[in-house]
């Protein structure tokens, strides 16, 4: 009836995996018990999460659209740079946020068992809820547009495109976050060049500029192996042109980056995962 | 053994990195300590556990006792996954509900009832588990008015009640308990005492237990084994591995360096308590004086004397060579452990002082009462004995 548990000095992936799948109702309690105290801690709630893209979606129009003139690939200004900080902001969140996942929970591992990768698993889908406020935003902000006549949305793409960006900028935000957070357990470096590891990637990804415009040919190298790069130009050619971003040589050399660096993340993070508790 | 051990330990091994302080390092640190790996890699090390073999079967009670640092909860830390082996193998059957600390996870923002759902999926229940025993866990914790109130405006005893009430309903088949059973208030220990009792009644449950409190080990466990600087330095009955961890000889008896004015002291049960204590005076004392304290484990004393408060008749020989006795009548102790103390004296002058030389077992309970019923009567006795 009850099946035998093995403790062993090596791990086995197999076993793990079952684990993972068995406990899945601790990863919705993490995410609820996250998402429960931040708003029970902070006065103005979701106001802030609200507020914070729509300011920063406000001075992108100011500063790059009506002052540099950038260009905006023919969608409103609004939804161009919106679109892109939603994706973006999800990342960042979502990265800083599971980076610190392990330590910040070292207590917890220190006294109890669980597969530690549900704490890297919830606190990307932590940072989803948001992503999903962000979402129901932009979608009013779609709304608005097209009743003013300002746009024709097709309405199945633009859905089908929001969900496979999102997934797409999930899986590359958990892979990420979940190599640093392990890192983060041996080596406390990791949250001083954080911030500067995430600032640096912001450049690489095209929130405030069109991709399609670059002409320096090793940034579109870069651009085209950057995941979010893809989730953003999903959305915006969603809103565009009503098409789904077609595949393309773009959407594989990046799927492909985003598949390894999701398996080799698990892979890693295994590796290390057990010494955790000795060592946080 | 039984046929149906449900922990198997074999050959555990656990090596530690030394100077805990420094666990985690800067990339630096780590970058320059590449070029030593060959020569300090061994000396950094130490071995919290070494080659620990045994076997629980199920329904069986063990306990695991040992000094601070000898590798008890690195043992149930392994047993419970929170740290692998570094070598070795356990094999567990069925389900572990570990209280290695209660209240892991709590936080101080979410209510009472918040924190339950929580904390009970982290120890690995079930939603529907923890719905089905809500009323059953805010009852037991005695917190049923505070549901919906924050943690934080529960007081720390209410904290301790409620994390060790969604710990010991745990449906599991075995329970790794640690030093839990010193939680709250007197009547709360009680209640945990009560719930441990329930559950060792449940043949189909096993326990094992880490505690300094050999109170707590003799009446819940039935074996036990006492780790010493990581080896197993005993495995057997209870009764037995608290004498030997609690004297490393014979019960009651404590055997001194020949130098010593005093030779042993035993502890004796016959009709009544016996207190022995052999000396050998170089030159004999003109007053001859023995007081004792017999205290409990936690050092609070139950009772003493000495022939001045029992008024004694004085025997007016020398005595250089012999044995005081001290009979303690009607000694209705509790069962439990007692330590006793010595001082033999000249007059009022020290001559020879042990505070806690031994710890002596009463297993047999007089009384209901705490510690017991305490009449308080002694007699001395001083003897002269031939040279032998």
């Amino acid at each position: 009836m009850d099946s035998t548990t093995v403790i062993k000095p090596e791990s086995s992936l197999k076993q793990y995996f079952s684990e993972i799948l068995e406990r899945k109702e601790l990863i919705y309690f993490f995410v609820w018990k996250d998402i429960k105290v931040r708003y029970k801690q902070v006065s103005l709630g979701i106001v802030w999460t609200i507020a914070q893209p729509l300011i920063l979606m406000l001075f992108f129009i100011f500063i790059f659209h009506k002052g540099l003139s950038l260009e905006t690939a023919g969608i409103p200004a609004a939804l161009y740079y919106f679109s892109g900080l939603i994706i973006w902001n999800y990342f960042s969140q979502g990265v800083n946020h599971c980076t610190q996942s392990i330590v910040s929970n070292g207590t917890m591992i220190r006294k109890i068992y669980f597969p530690r990768i549900i704490l890297s698993l919830s606190s990307v889908l932590t940072a989803a809820f948001d992503f999903i406020i962000s979402t129901l935003l932009l979608l009013a902000l779609v709304i608005y547009y097209s009743y003013a006549s300002l746009l024709s949305i097709n309405w199945v793409s633009f859905i089908i495109s929001m969900l496979l960006a999102f997934m797409i900028t999930a899986l590359f935000t958990f892979s990420i976050g979940t190599v640093l957070s392990a890192l983060n357990v041996t080596y406390r470096d990791v949250r001083y060049a954080l911030p500067f590891l995430v600032q640096s990637f912001f450049f690489i990804t095209p929130v405030i500029y069109d991709s399609h415009i670059l002409k320096n040919n090793f940034l579109k190298i870069l651009l085209d192996l950057n995941p979010l790069n893809y989730s953003i130009d999903l959305i915006r050619t969603a809103i565009q042109s009503g098409r789904i971003l077609p595949v393309n040589d773009i959407s594989f050399s990046s799927l492909t980056v985003l598949a390894v660096l999701f398996l080799s993340s698990i892979v890693i993070f295994n590796r290390y995962e057990r010494s955790f508790a000795d060592i946080v | 053994m039984s046929l149906n051990p449900v922990i198997e330990v074999a050959d555990l091994w656990k090596k530690y990195r030394k100077g805990r302080m420094l666990r985690y390092k800067s990339l630096r640190e780590s970058l320059s300590s590449w070029g030593h790996i060959f020569n300090n890699a061994e000396k950094e090390y130490f071995w919290a556990l070494q080659n620990i073999s045994f076997t629980v079967p199920q329904g069986e009670s063990l306990g695991i006792i040992g000094k601070n640092g000898a590798g008890k909860s690195t043992l149930l830390k392994i047993l419970s996954r929170v740290t692998p082996p570094t070598k070795g193998e356990v094999r567990i059957k069925g389900k572990v509900a570990s209280l290695l600390e209660v209240g892991t996870g709590f936080h101080p923002e979410l209510t009472g009832r918040e924190n339950i759902f929580f904390n009970g999926s982290l120890l690995g229940m079930s939603y529907r588990e923890i719905k089905q025993r809500f009323d059953e866990i805010i009852e037991f914790a005695g917190v049923a008015a505070f549901t919906d109130t924050q943690l934080k405006y529960y007081s720390t005893g209410m904290q301790l009640r409620l994390a060790f009430s969604v710990a010991s309903h745990l449906d599991a088949q075995i329970l790794l308990i640690d030093e839990v059973l010193s939680v709250g208030d007197f009547e709360f220990q009680k209640k945990c005492f009560a719930k441990i009792e329930e559950i060792k009644k449940d043949k189909g449950k096993t326990i094992l237990l880490v505690s300094h409190d050999t109170k707590s080990i003799l009446m819940n466990t039935t074996k036990c084994i006492i780790l010493e600087n990581g080896k197993c330095d005993y495995a057997g009955p209870t009764e037995q591995a608290v004498q030997k961890y609690f004297n490393f000889k014979d019960l009651g008896f404590r055997q001194y360096e020949p130098e010593n004015v005093v030779q042993r002291v035993v502890v004796r049960q016959e009709d009544n308590l016996l207190i022995e204590c052999y000396f050998s005076f170089d030159t004999a004392p003109q007053i001859p004086h023995f007081g004792f304290v017999v205290s409990t484990m936690d050092g609070v004393p139950v009772f003493g004397s000495n022939p001045t408060i029992e008024n004694t008749e004085f025997t007016p020989y020398s005595l250089k060579k012999g044995k005081i006795t001290v009979e303690i009548l009607q000694p209705e102790l509790a069962a439990g452990i007692y330590t006793l103390s010595i001082w033999l004296g000249n007059g009022n002058v020290d001559i020879f002082e042990d505070r806690d030389c031994l710890s002596f077992s009463v297993d047999r309970n007089f009384q209901d009462s705490n510690i017991g019923h305490i009449k308080g009567k002694f007699n001395f006795k001083f003897e002269n004995q031939a040279n032998s």
